[in-house]
Order: C-alpha cells, then structure tokens, then sequence
C-alpha cells in the first residue's frame, strides 16, 4: 500500500496524529502473580511518525512494539513471554484478534485498532 | 538451631525443617510445575541473621530465573530486570541455572553456573549477576553439552586468594583461573575421557562434580563419569582413588566441612546402568582421602532402582565434627538425612517429584 494512510490523513486535516495508542494485553491466569493481578494489562504503545509512504499507521503497532511496552511498563512479566534476545518463548503463543502471530509475521505482525493481544500458553507435559 | 533442606525437584521447591535431625516437617511445594534445578544458601546482606535462600527456576512456558527469600522461604523476590540475563552482543538467552554457590570467605558474592555453560558473578548476595567474560570468550567454547544439558555445575573458591577459582562443567571438564576469572585453563591432567578418541585430553571430560577437603582447596575430589579421583596440587593433576568402590560411576562429591579426608560418593553401577548397585542405595564413606572406603547408609534401602543427581545432595556443618547434616534425594522422590556422618538415616520425604538439587543449612 503506498500514499497517505489515515492517521496521516487526519495529520493533512489539522489534527495531530494520535503519539500512541493503548493496547489490552490478556494473560493467563498463571502470569497474573506478575504485576498487577488482573487478567489483563493495558500498555501504551507509541506510535511511528508516519509518512505518506509508509503503510497505514495503523501497522505501525505490531506485537512486538506491544510487548516492547510491556518490557517498559512491567519487565518480569515481559520476560515471562520473550528471552533476552527478544525471541517469543517455545510455548508462548501470542493471538491477536483471534489469530496466532506465529502463523502471521510473528512479532511483525499489525495489531489492528481495538484488537486485544491474548497470551495462551502451550499444553504439553506431564 | 534449626535443621532446614532446600529440596528442589523437577516440579517445584519443598523445604524442610527440623530441630533434632530425627523429626521433619516438609512444605510446599512453592514454585509448583517449575524445574527447580539450583537451590542455594548464601550469607545475608547484612550479615547475621537467617541465611538468604536463592532458587533457580525455570518454567517450560515462562522460562528461568533467580528467585532469593530473606525469610527461609516465606517470601521471594525477584529482579525487576531479571537476574541472570545475558549481554545483548551475545546474542544468546539464558536455558537454565544450575548452580548457586555462595562464597563462604566473601560474603555477598554468589556464583551462578548456567546452560549455555557459562559462569556468572554476583557482588549483590545473588539479586544480580554479570557474565564471566574470561570463561564465556575461551576459545574452547562451545563445550559438549552433557546428557542433562550444558552445564557449569562445580565452583569452588580459595578463601586465601582472590584470584582463584575453579569450575567444572558437563561436558568440558575443569577449568581454572588465577586472576579472577579474566584467564583460564583447563586442569583434567589425569581424568580419563574414555568415551572420545584420546582418553587423556586436555578437555573434554565430563566430571560430574568437584568437593574441596575440609583443609583447604588444595585437595579435591572428582566424581568423574566413570572414575573417582583426588587432587593434592589444586587441581593441576588428579589419581585415581576409585579402588574399593563398588562402581567408579556416579554424580554425587561431597567433602565433610569439618574434617580433612573425609569425603561421601554414592555409586552407581554403571554409565548404562544408572541404578544402586545391586540395587542398594548406598554412600562410601572414606576417612583417609580416598585410599580406603566402607559402604555407610544402614537404613537406606535395598531393592531400590533410582539414581541420585548431582547436586540432589549436601552436607553442611553444624558445629560438631561429628554430626554434620548429610542429605541427599533420588529420582524418585525421596530424602533423606544423616547427623552421624552417613551413619544412619532418616527418610525426610517420600513421594516428591525428581530431586534435582538439595542444600543443607543449619540456622540458629
């Protein structure tokens, strides 16, 4: 996609682009002794200046900028998710609006507005 | 003076505590579903007081990390940032802790041995640990990894000199180091190998654990795989003092903290064989070094078909020469402890998951 996307629309209207936006992160119950407590976690993840040949703003937030903000607001429970290199945990599994990321562009991939990332853990073992 | 046991198994941490060596009271397990591979008694920040207690987790979802309790296990802490975390330039993330060893003479420093095998550094009484360098850049690394993974699992310090410090790893052998962990060798002169080609090289063997005697770290004992030996020149060669023993196979070294030549192996038949021999779970006991052995452990059982890891086992001081706290726990769940020397034994706990690693503390 090329040309101005809408946040950058908005910006040719007068009104400055949004600089970030809240994502709602759901874990699972055994990560909730991390933080908080709750079941889910709102991050504010800043959003890319964007340019009329960038793709749609809206891109710009992908799961790994979500748990970037993570790491930000709440390292343990970051850390829970992604090894020090950054890479998503064997049986970690990230879904966003309903999809594994693993099966998208992993941590590349758009976090559309509204969607919610949901932490679901493998079931293995014995 | 109370009796405590740090028993981590592969599902979680139990402790243990006891006035008298004879009646136990265990709980937990905390942690419950994470490995927990390294437990550790380290000396408060502070000093006096209880000791600080560290665990090495690791949840197959979550991942590892370094837990300490300043209160034997009410409570846990970890840090914010993590506490064994690898350089960004090593492009390499943490597997599992393994070891975590206080520095009796240094109070605050800890030392942590890691998978990948790596050797890490805490002047914070274990909150936060930096890699060694020196270890992690030798050109001998990658180090085979062992059947149970890659693993720096033995340190052993001198409480006369800064500098030195020795480490032994699954696979790899021994290393040490005179300046403080900038430069290291490899000091397996004698140990055989005889799983490679050349059973004699310069590193390479797997040794499942190192003791220092109770005089000092110029003598040491290897429980290797396949082989026991004794170092009377801190490591730089090593004999065999395996004569005796029912097996030369096993995992478990361990040196009395009070006197000099005593040291406990607990055999197993054979690399193909990870059983007692015979089935009898025994320890050998030596009073002389290594030259001569008896089997200890009468009321340990018979029949039994488990095995003993390496670090599923300690002894810790508690003042009197001959009542050291001796532990040690099996696969398959059960611990037990000694306050005769290996004498006699009583079952702490039965039915746990796999031990994995167990550390003796005695609090006042």
């Amino acid at each position: 996609m090329t040309g101005p996307g809408p946040v950058a629309a908005q910006g040719v209207g007068g009104a400055a682009p949004s600089p970030a936006r809240s994502v709602a992160v759901v874990r699972p119950a055994a990560l909730r002794d991390v933080a908080d407590g709750r079941s889910t976690v709102t991050v504010t993840v800043p959003t890319v200046p964007t340019v009329p040949t960038v793709p749609a703003p809206a891109a710009a937030v992908t799961v790994g900028r979500v748990l970037d903000a993570l790491a930000a607001a709440h390292p343990r429970l970051e850390r829970r998710l992604r090894d020090e290199r950054g890479t998503l945990r064997r049986h970690v599994n990230v879904f966003v609006a309903g999809d594994d990321c693993r099966a998208l562009l992993g941590q590349d991939t758009p976090v559309p507005d509204g969607a919610e990332v949901v932490v679901l853990p493998n079931i293995a073992g014995g | 003076m109370t009796l405590v046991l740090a028993i981590g198994t592969r599902k979680g941490l139990v402790l243990a505590r006891s006035a008298d060596g004879a009646a136990w009271k265990v709980e937990g397990p905390q942690f419950l579903m994470q490995e927990v591979a390294a437990v550790g008694f380290v000396a408060a920040p502070g000093g006096g007081g209880a000791p600080r207690l560290l665990a090495g987790v690791r949840s197959e979802h979550w991942g590892p990390g370094v837990s300490h309790s300043d209160d034997l296990g009410e409570t846990w802490v970890e840090a914010e940032a993590g506490s064994v975390v690898f350089p960004e330039d090593t492009d390499t993330a943490l597997e599992r802790v393994w070891q975590l060893q206080g520095d009796p003479a240094r109070p605050g420093v800890v030392w942590a041995g890691c998978q990948p095998t790596s050797l890490w550094r805490s002047d914070d009484a274990g909150e936060t640990f930096s890699l060694v360098r020196g270890l992690w850049d030798h050109p001998h690394r990658p180090w085979e990894p062992g059947f149970g993974g890659a693993a720096v699992h033995t340190v052993v310090t001198d409480p006369q000199d800064d500098g030195r410090v020795l480490v032994a790893m699954s696979s790899g052998g021994v290393y040490v180091t005179a300046d403080g962990g900038g430069t290291w060798r490899p000091s397996n002169t004698g140990i055989s190998a005889y799983f490679l080609p050349d059973p004699y090289p310069e590193y390479g063997q797997c040794v499942h654990k190192v003791a220092a005697d109770a005089a000092g770290p110029a003598v040491l004992y290897a429980q290797n795989h396949h082989g026991v030996y004794r170092s009377d020149d801190a490591g730089a060669t090593w004999t065999s003092i395996a004569e005796g023993l029912p097996s030369d196979f096993g995992f478990v070294m361990l040196a009395h903290p009070q006197r000099p030549g005593t040291v406990w192996v607990l055999p197993l038949e054979a690399d193909g064989r990870r059983v007692p021999p015979g089935g009898r779970l025994r320890l050998h006991r030596s009073r002389d070094g290594g030259r001569t052995w008896s089997e200890v452990g009468t009321d340990l059982p018979d029949g039994s078909w488990t095995s003993v890891l390496r670090d599923a086992a300690d002894v810790a001081g508690t003042g009197d020469a001959a009542a050291p706290l001796l532990t040690f726990g099996t696969r398959d769940g059960c611990v037990w402890a000694s306050t005769d020397e290996g004498e006699t034994f009583v079952e702490v706990a039965t039915h746990l998951p796999d031990v994995l690693s167990v550390r003796a503390a005695v609090v006042a």
